[in-house]
């Protein structure tokens, strides 16, 4: 979905081609998610299909150009003006790895959490110094993206504390005893 | 009382509760003066004669009591009385009462036994408080000190002049116990007495009155005696009202500074929607709950004390002094003056910490007090208008006075209160080259002026009552009288039943080279009075003194004896008398002129109680005691100035013979200043004490400071280096600020003095003021800070 | 006397050192241990960061460096000199000379001014007023700040407060910050521009050790501990191999 919709957006600024579409796409957002050149084509093949943009002019060779429709534009505001939510929730490794670890009873949380938070800190690390390095004023999208991911590394740091957490009273109210865990590395 | 206001109230007292030092501090502040307003009113109203014990002391039961110069005058005022009237005669003398080997001087007054019982018109005028009053011929009643220095009691035999008399009772002047006073129911043998007249039953005492005064008839009248005007009560009043303003300062600066530690709270409070003026009633009702526990607690004490003493009362002052009792208005009004001063002194603060904008006060930031130069015209102001009071008290009557001089120095404490922040400021521009510690004191103080004002003010108020004591007492110092000797510093004065006999025995032992008795001249029974005016002197007044009879001791105890000559051609002999006063004039208490003698000048040291006026005896004048003098006191004149030693021995062999005393300019001189030390001692401790309370109520907002200063690397010398300066810094503004504010009223009250005094800067009090106490103030400001060994605060949790 | 080496040779000896130190309050039953034990080193030219729940111990840890507070065992060394062998003196001229702090809030005394403040530990050590006002100026400039150097703390932002704070740590020949939550009150914007500040200054020389809950505030240091119930239970570093100290859940 957002792949159609930034296609559309990209072409209610200015009517463009299909590589020309990949690198507007891949500059506006900073590299971060790559398109595949296939995938541009099956998706204008889908949104012509919906009526939502239209070839102009006649195709020479395998450059043909786009433009989008007077109901493409308006798909394209319904887009913008509805918030995002994200549910159901897309697939998420790190929760999905520390629920079955929680599930199965031989493997040690514990330690998963340890190495998730050190590697996670490192990343935000990483990514400061990458934000250092950032002009604010020429690097714009750059720097939102990088804000956008260390917060979000941030909730996910949180996010362990409070398992370790809960796991913990989770203990303390279990009379049974826990496996020896393993210390040091 | 609204819900609302019960509940800042009830925040406010548990406020009260958290801070039990500063409660302790108001409650005691207003209990001090309360206490000694309360103690004060109850001992003078004990130990004062009411009006009707006046009129008693005067005059018993009768309605006139008619005094005459001879037994003539007595028959002819008798003769002028309505045929209804009661008439009783008071016949009075002085003789000798003796026992083989002592004899004493004594006051002889005679009554019918009659007059002196319930009923009689000389009822309480004499008590007999043992045994009966006399009433056979050969009976005497006798004064408890006569009966201790001849060592009889009651029933046993004394000698009154020649003859033999038996003691029927002990008899006492209920105003005067110590008086050696003898009764008789008869007039005994060879004692001349004056007739006195108590007149009872008349209809109309004024008229009769005025019909019997002549020019040698004096008449006083029962409804003219006494009556109580309460300036003792005003005095007092006003300087427990004087304590309690200081009080005043002092409870505004602690409220203050503990109402700027609660800002945010109070800032909480009204976002919660409690109204300011809520809030205000609120921490004035707090303040006025202090008052009254400190007035009860003050009441209390006061009255504790008043008790404790009252049994030790009557030997103090020498009267019966009445039953224990206080007065319930002068309670009421000292506490009632308390709860006002401190619910005014909570006012100011209430009103500044209340006006912060909401907003402001939950942040927590100190508000920043805008220009100071408002307060400083308002100061200035309020001196001027302090000055002009003061001014115009000086030339007014006395309770106008007393007010108005009172309100003069209030409105200059406050108006150099006023001018402090404007001081504050301006001194804190100009600290750049100041070491450290104590730029960071008056930088601070410059800074937050709201805050630091208030604590110089209560300085400055403590300190100016000592600086007014001091000018006062320095200028009357000046006068030459001060400089004026008691006696001679090698004369012995024995007073007292015994005076002769003691004194007789003192010259022999100390091989004195001369005694001889101070009598002054009599005429018809009063003393007369030398009256002389200098021509070329400013003013009209004539002065005046009484007159010493001549007699060849005197002379010699004066070292005057080559004036003999003068004496005995008729003169008068004058002693160190000013002026060129060349002739003076011998005048009766009735002010007629008996004669008009030469002046003869005799150089000698001016003292209190030496004569300034000597004559030869002659007919129709008589030797008596000098005013003011119930028996004749004796002189003795060494042949070296009184030493202790000597002195010592004086006072044994005085002690020999109760009721005799012994006196020498030694005692004064000491004395005098010991007293005058002890009042400006106590002054200045009361200053130190507010200054003491007023600098540590500064020193709670430096604890956040000093901890910033420790984290930034300050020594520890310089943490209390720190804390030192701040105290030294206000201590010394408000001691200097105290200087002027204390020589207004000093000022105003030297210019009312019935004396003419010059203002005089007490230098050493000055000194002492400026730079002793606020250095006092930096050292235990330093030691308590080294005594509290504060670590570097650490991190906050 | 306390020089510590800001460019040129760098020393083998760590800036601040923590032995096997712990920290107990209280003896007996009623004994509670705030800290310890810990051991670690911060190297010359380090930004570390300290994050942990309340009551993890950081700020103990924190006042430990300082010399604020006492170890109950254990050595704490600054440049390589036992804190516990230093006289009060000694410890004062070390905070002038070598350790600087920022706190969360009330950094600054309230009557100087922002210049005034900053200028304070050069004056305190004895230079002259002049000396230690240009001094000063050139620390704000470092922080952004000369144009409100003449501003008193009470008309200044949070932020700008925080940053003359800074501005005084690092005054003078100080090269340890010891900064207690220094972006807990500021918003996130603001706190990004003191963590560039502090940033700045550990890579011209200086070191620092900061405490923070913020992960995103604390992602600007070399090296990130977390403390947990007084220990040292995961240690993140820039760059580096990752060094997991997680045992059990406790």
């Amino acid at each position: 979905m957002p792949v159609r919709n930034s296609l559309l957006a990209i072409l209610a600024a200015h009517p463009a081609h299909g590589y020309g579409l990949k690198s507007s796409f891949e500059q506006t957002t900073a590299r971060a998610w790559p398109l595949n050149v296939g995938q541009v084509y099956s998706t204008l093949a889908r949104l012509e299909r919906d009526g939502l943009v239209e070839p102009e002019g006649t195709s020479d060779g395998s450059r043909q150009t786009w433009r989008i429709t007077a109901a493409g534009r308006e798909a394209l505001g319904e887009w913008y003006a509805e918030p995002v939510v994200n549910d159901p929730p897309s697939r998420d490794e790190l929760a999905i790895k520390v629920l079955l670890a929680v599930a199965a009873e031989e493997v040690d949380v514990g330690v998963i959490l340890h190495r998730q938070r050190v590697a996670t800190m490192e990343r935000l690390q990483e990514l400061a110094r990458h934000k250092r390095k950032a002009d604010p004023v020429g690097e714009l999208p750059w720097l939102l993206l990088l804000d956008a991911l260390i917060l979000k590394g941030e909730a996910e740091l949180k996010w362990l504390d409070l398992c370790e957490e809960r796991l913990r009273h989770r203990a303390n109210a279990d009379p049974e005893p826990e496996p020896e865990k393993e210390t040091g590395a | 009382m609204t819900t609302a206001l019960r509940a800042l109230i009830r925040v406010e007292l548990r406020q009260l509760r958290r801070h039990p030092g500063r409660s302790w501090l108001v409650i005691l502040l207003v209990a001090v003066p309360v206490a000694a307003i309360v103690g004060g009113t109850t001992l003078l109203s004990i130990t004062r004669a009411t009006v009707e014990e006046q009129k008693t002391r005067a005059m018993g039961r009768a309605d006139l009591r008619v005094i005459a110069e001879d037994a003539d005058g007595v028959r002819a005022a008798r003769a002028l009385l309505p045929s209804d009237a009661r008439v009783a005669e008071l016949r009075g003398g002085r003789a000798h009462v003796s026992v083989p080997g002592r004899r004493l001087a004594a006051r002889v007054q005679v009554v019918r036994p009659g007059a002196l019982e319930a009923g009689g018109l000389a009822e309480g005028l004499l008590v007999v408080e043992s045994g009966r009053a006399p009433v056979a011929a050969r009976e005497l009643a006798l004064a408890p000190v006569l009966l201790a220095g001849l060592e009889r009691a009651v029933g046993e035999t004394v000698m009154l002049g020649e003859n033999e008399y038996e003691i029927s009772g002990v008899v006492v002047d209920p105003e005067k116990l110590d008086l050696p006073l003898v009764l008789c129911g008869d007039a005994p043998d060879d004692v001349p007495l004056r007739t006195h007249l108590l007149v009872g039953a008349l209809s109309d005492a004024a008229a009769i009155a005025g019909r019997l005064r002549t020019d040698d008839r004096r008449v006083v009248e029962r409804a003219a005696v006494g009556g109580q005007d309460g300036f003792e009560e005003l005095v007092i009043f006003v300087i427990g009202g004087l304590g309690l303003l200081e009080a005043a300062f002092v409870i505004a600066a602690a409220f203050a500074v503990g109402l700027r530690r609660r800002q945010r709270e109070i800032g909480l409070l009204q976002s919660t929607g409690a109204s300011g003026g809520g809030i205000r009633v609120a921490m004035v009702t707090s303040a006025g709950a202090l008052a009254l526990v400190g007035g009860a607690l003050g009441t209390a004490v006061g009255t504790a004390v008043a008790a404790a003493l009252h049994p030790f009362l009557d030997g103090w002052n020498g009267r019966r002094n009445g039953v224990f009792e206080t007065s319930a208005i002068h309670v009421a009004s000292a506490v009632a003056l308390g709860v006002v001063v401190a619910l005014a002194a909570a006012l100011w603060p209430a009103r500044t910490a209340t006006r912060l904008p909401v907003r402001v006060a939950l942040s927590g930031r100190r508000p920043v007090t805008a220009g100071s130069g408002r307060w400083l015209m308002t100061g200035l102001v309020a001196i001027g208008a302090g000055i002009v009071s003061v001014l115009i008290g000086a030339r007014g009557g006395n309770t106008t006075a007393g007010t108005l001089l009172l309100a003069g120095s209030v409105l200059g404490v406050i108006g150099f209160g006023l001018s402090s922040p404007w001081i504050l400021d301006q001194l804190a521009r100009r600290a750049t080259g100041l070491p450290l510690a104590w730029r960071l004191a008056v930088r601070d103080a410059g800074r937050f002026r709201a805050r630091n004002g208030p604590v110089v003010t209560a300085v400055l108020a403590g300190m100016s009552v000592s600086v007014t004591v001091a000018a006062l007492l320095a200028s009357i110092r000046t006068l030459p009288e001060f400089e004026r000797s008691m006696m001679r510093d090698d004369w012995l004065i024995v007073e007292g039943a015994g005076a002769g006999e003691v004194s007789r025995a003192l010259a022999e032992e100390l091989e004195a080279l001369a005694r001889a008795p101070l009598a002054a001249t009599h005429a018809r029974g009063a003393p007369i009075v030398a009256r002389y005016s200098s021509p070329d002197s400013d003013s009209d007044a004539t002065q005046q003194s009484w007159v010493a009879s001549a007699s060849e001791g005197l002379l010699a105890a004066l070292d005057a004896e080559d004036g003999a000559g003068v004496l005995a051609a008729g003169g008068a002999l004058a002693l160190s008398v000013d002026g060129a006063a060349e002739v003076v004039e011998l005048v009766t208490g009735t002010g007629r002129v008996l004669e008009t003698l030469a002046l003869e000048r005799f150089e000698a040291n001016l003292t209190h109680r030496g004569p300034r006026m000597v004559v030869a005896p002659r007919d129709g004048l008589e030797a008596g005691p000098p005013p003011g003098s119930e028996l004749v006191p004796w002189v003795v004149r060494l042949e070296a100035p009184v030493t202790p030693a000597v002195l010592e021995r004086a006072r044994v062999l005085a002690a020999g013979v109760p009721g005799t005393t012994v006196d020498a300019d030694l005692l004064h001189r000491s004395p005098t200043r010991g007293f005058y030390r002890v009042v400006l001692l106590v002054c200045f401790a009361t200053g130190l004490v507010v200054l003491v309370v007023a600098t540590a109520l500064s020193s709670v907002e430096s604890a956040s400071e000093a901890r910033i200063l420790a984290t930034v690397g300050a020594t520890p010398a310089l943490l209390r280096g720190h804390l030192a300066a701040r105290t030294g810094y206000l201590a010394l503004l408000g001691c200097v600020l105290a200087i002027p504010a204390g020589m207004i009223p000093a000022a105003g009250l030297i210019l009312m003095a019935p004396v003419p005094l010059a203002l005089t800067v007490p230098w050493t009090e000055v000194l002492i003021t400026v730079v002793g106490l606020p250095a006092t103030a930096y050292g235990g400001a330093w030691l308590l800070a080294a005594l509290r060994c504060p670590a570097p605060a650490g991190l906050r949790d | 006397m306390m020089e510590l080496v800001r460019s040129g040779e760098e020393p083998e000896v760590p800036v601040l050192a923590f032995d096997a130190i712990s920290r107990v309050y209280g003896d007996g039953a009623k004994a509670v241990r705030a800290l310890g034990p810990v051991s670690f080193e911060v190297q010359h030219g380090e930004l570390i960061a300290i994050m942990g729940p309340s009551g993890s111990g950081k700020t103990t840890l924190l006042a430990l460096a300082g010399a604020l507070d006492e170890p109950s065992e254990g050595q704490v060394s600054v440049a390589g000199r036992d804190l516990a062998g230093l006289s009060a003196k000694e410890l004062s001229e070390m905070r002038r000379r070598v350790i600087g702090f920022v706190f969360q809030d009330l950094n600054l005394l309230p009557g100087l001014t922002a210049l005034e403040n900053v200028a304070l530990p050069l004056e305190l050590d004895g230079a002259s007023l002049q000396e230690a006002r240009r001094e000063a100026r050139e620390a704000l400039e470092r922080v952004e700040l000369s144009s409100l150097a003449g501003r008193f703390p009470d008309d200044l932002s949070g932020g700008e407060q925080q940053r003359v704070a800074i501005a005084r740590a690092f005054v003078g020949p100080r090269a340890l910050l010891l900064a207690d939550e220094p972006t807990g009150a500021l918003d996130s914007v603001t706190g990004e521009l003191v963590m560039r500040l502090l940033r700045a200054q550990c890579d011209a020389g200086r070191t620092a050790v900061l405490v923070t809950h913020d992960a995103a505030h604390a992602a600007w240091a070399d090296r990130v501990l977390f403390l947990r119930d007084g220990r040292l239970i995961d240690e993140a570093a820039d760059g580096a191999l990752s060094v997991s100290r997680g045992g059990s859940g406790s």
